[in-house]
């Protein structure tokens, strides 16, 4: 493909610039079910290689995906509209990482688990962890403000941003400080790259805990363990995660834990607390007896290594799947805590309606969960069941209080639905702040926000089609 | 409209006319509370206009971070969900632009022990260092002068005798003194801080800030220079420092509230 646009991109950018369609296939899908066609790539290795890429885009109008890890699970780095794809493989540099700040300043492309290896070296830590941490990268965790097993108690993405540089819809390149009288720095993080595309990162790092520990629960009813999860919240000192696993996912996941994780349960929860030496015992004191209270039975993870094979297992939820159902569509919801196990009931009742089989994981004391919806791909309409029953599920999760996604993003994926959890005013909002930003509409343009006119109300990937 | 707990979900809404001694009387009913350095007399919406929850966010988080919903201009942005990451974060951007009508809070639990302390005497900035080095390091950290240090711990009783041994050994070594002081000298001093931050490192505050003749305070455990807004781009550090221009900032927000 010959563009003027493209040929531009080439004279400036030079060997970074490619539309080989075997290049093109690597960027054209991501973890969704949307399979998008882009007619360039470009592997920026600076932050002014990117503004030059979006200056020239601009100019001709060329819609701009950027990318990082291609982990999306809401089609938000597919190129549906054709275009620009900046993938950041050639931007991995952890710039520097200052031990006595706690800080460390990153490129985009860096994956969160290296960067996190690279603070544990030092005796620290980045907390924000997402399971897809070894794969996923700094600037896509951004991007969506992601979560991840531990934001229970050290917070999601955004709340470690420091500061981002960031490159405009029209090329200029600025500086955003979580300090700035106006933080724009939060209106970025989250946006998915549809109101700026973020270069590097100032990132805040924690100390690593004088102590921790994990108690392993299981629970003959769900309801159980949605009572003591509710309760930990309250009482627990040093509550960092509360990750709930139901007896489907426990079934796949029984050969990468056994005996860590219990059986026969209806839910089982991966609790963690950290402690100072003296605060521990009373810490893992009050998990077991909010658990047992609550009707289950609790087992301290009795080593690193227990413990490490808990956490990878529960990581690992998403591969264990695949040995026993050959498609899955995944979901993300969060709702009130307190509305969280109704929910879970609610979805399995929706997915038996749709003849479809129901697993979930969820990051229970943040009330966000993650039904995966297992279907026959080969059966004509089964794909389309499960969108049925998707359907149904978001609309069950806003009347209960909650909010479309927790973590994941809105992306194509959810687009229709926005319209469902905000107003017009509200929708007309970000729409005026997204044209003062990307006056051209050219940052990832359909995603995030459902565009002016559109019927916010329509199916799940109508906008694709 | 009175503040609403919902213990279930360790949350609170209140309207931007009820005062922080509501809210918390409210919270404390369940073992919760909203941790902001802010008296009591203070409203909702003047507490969202300061954007800032004082010192003690080192320990709890940003105050913006505890907001999960509020109405702004009419407009309802954010859930009571924990986590919501639907849409553009408005609620963040304009908090301190436009008045909150309402606010929904996540709030934390109460600690058992809440000791105030100031220490006198000896290099404050060091000390503080050697504080927050400790695994056990105090909730917040202020150097209010190069020779005086306000210290907030709150911790369990079973941790007490470790995280308060670890203040007076560290303060000794120091060669400063302990006072202790009640919870209205401690606001009293947080409400006297200049409120403008910038994130600077402990060394280079060190050397610039009691040099420089305007009000200042160093947030150890938060990294942050306190100064006054004239006073801020004197403090502004050397990273990337390509501000957004104001005419953008302006349009940002004005785009948001219109």
């Amino acid at each position: 493909m010959s563009e003027a646009w493209i040929d531009e991109l080439r004279f400036e950018l030079e060997d970074r610039v490619h539309t080989q369609p075997a290049d093109l296939a690597a960027v054209a899908r991501d973890a969704s079910h949307v399979i998008g066609h882009p007619d360039a790539l470009v592997y920026p290795s600076t932050t002014e290689h990117v503004a030059t890429a979006v200056r020239i885009a601009r100019a001709h109008g060329v819609p701009i995906v950027p990318r990082g890890g291609g982990t999306s699970l809401t089609g938000a780095t597919v190129p549906h509209r054709g275009g620009l794809v900046i993938a950041f493989n050639r931007m991995q540099s952890i710039l520097e990482i200052d031990i006595q700040e706690r800080t460390a300043r990153v490129q985009s492309g860096v994956p969160n688990a290296r960067l996190d290896s690279e603070a544990r070296l030092h005796g620290l830590r980045y907390a924000p962890d997402p399971s897809s941490r070894a794969a996923s990268v700094i600037g896509g965790n951004i991007a969506t403000n992601a979560g991840g097993l531990h934001c229970l108690g050290h917070g999601v993405t955004g709340e470690a941003v420091l500061g981002l540089e960031v490159v405009f819809g029209d090329g200029t390149i600025a500086w955003l400080e979580d300090t700035d009288a106006t933080d724009l720095r939060a209106l970025v993080t989250g946006s998915e790259g549809t109101l700026a595309i973020v270069t590097s990162a100032l990132l805040r790092l924690m100390p690593l805990p004088e102590r921790l520990a994990v108690v392993v629960a299981g629970f003959p009813q769900l309801e159980q363990a949605g009572a003591c999860a509710e309760r930990m919240v309250l009482e627990a000192p040093g509550l960092v995660a509360c990750e709930f696993i139901d007896a489907g996912m426990l079934a796949a996941l029984d050969h990468l834990a056994p005996g860590v994780l219990p059986t026969n349960v209806e839910a089982a929860l991966l609790i963690e607390v950290e402690a100072i030496e003296e605060g521990i015992d009373r810490a893992i004191g009050t998990v077991v007896r909010c658990v047992e209270e609550a009707g289950g039975s609790a087992r301290e993870a009795r080593s690193d290594e227990e413990i490490a094979i808990a956490w990878n297992a529960r990581r690992s939820a998403y591969g264990a799947l695949g040995r026993m159902h050959a498609a899955s569509y995944t979901h993300d919801f969060a709702t009130p805590r307190d509305k969280l196990v109704s929910s879970l009931r609610a979805a399995a009742e929706i997915a038996a309606r749709h003849d479809l089989v129901l697993s979930s994981v969820a990051h229970l004391g943040d009330g966000n969960l993650h039904p995966r919806l297992h279907y026959d791909a080969l059966e004509p309409g089964a794909f389309q069941r499960a969108l049925d029953a998707s359907e149904e599920l978001l609309v069950m999760v806003l009347a209960n209080g909650g909010t479309l996604t927790g973590e994941h993003g809105i992306g194509l994926e959810k687009l229709h639905a926005l319209g469902r959890q905000y107003g017009e005013a509200e929708l007309d909002a970000m729409r005026r702040v997204k044209a003062v930003l990307d006056p051209a509409g050219i940052l990832n343009p359909g995603k995030r926000i459902p565009e002016a006119g559109s019927d916010s109300r329509r199916g799940m990937y109508a906008d694709v089609a | 409209m009175s503040p609403e707990l919902r213990a279930g979900n360790a949350s609170l809404r209140a309207g931007g006319d009820e005062t922080l001694g509501a809210v918390q009387a409210a919270a404390a009913v369940e073992g919760q509370f909203l941790p902001v350095d802010a008296d009591d007399s203070m409203t909702v919406r003047q507490l969202l206009q300061r954007r800032d929850g004082g010192p003690i966010e080192a320990r709890y988080g940003r105050l913006r971070d505890r907001v999960l919903a509020t109405g702004m201009n009419g407009l309802t942005l954010g859930s009571e969900a924990v986590k919501d990451v639907a849409g553009y974060d408005l609620r963040r951007m304009l908090m301190g632009s436009a008045p909150a009508e309402w606010a929904v809070f996540r709030l934390a639990q109460l600690p058992e022990r809440r000791v105030r302390l100031l220490a006198r005497g000896g290099d404050a900035f060091g000390l503080a260092e050697a504080l927050r080095a400790d695994p056990a390091a105090p909730a917040a950290l202020v150097v209010l002068e190069p020779g005086l240090l306000a210290i907030a711990e709150d911790c369990g009783e079973g941790e007490a005798a470790r995280r308060l041994g670890n203040v007076d050994r560290c303060v000794a070594a120091a060669g400063a003194e302990l006072e202790t002081i009640d919870e209205a000298r401690w606001l009293a001093i947080c409400d006297d801080l200049p409120t403008t931050p910038v994130r600077m490192a402990m060394r280079d505050a060190r050397d610039k800030l009691p040099g420089h003749g305007a009000p200042w305070a160093y947030d150890a455990a938060r990294r942050l220079a306190l100064v006054t807004e004239p006073a801020r781009e004197l403090f502004r550090p050397s990273r990337p420092a390509r501000s957004p221009g104001a005419e953008l900032v302006r349009a940002v927000v004005q785009a948001a509230s219109a």
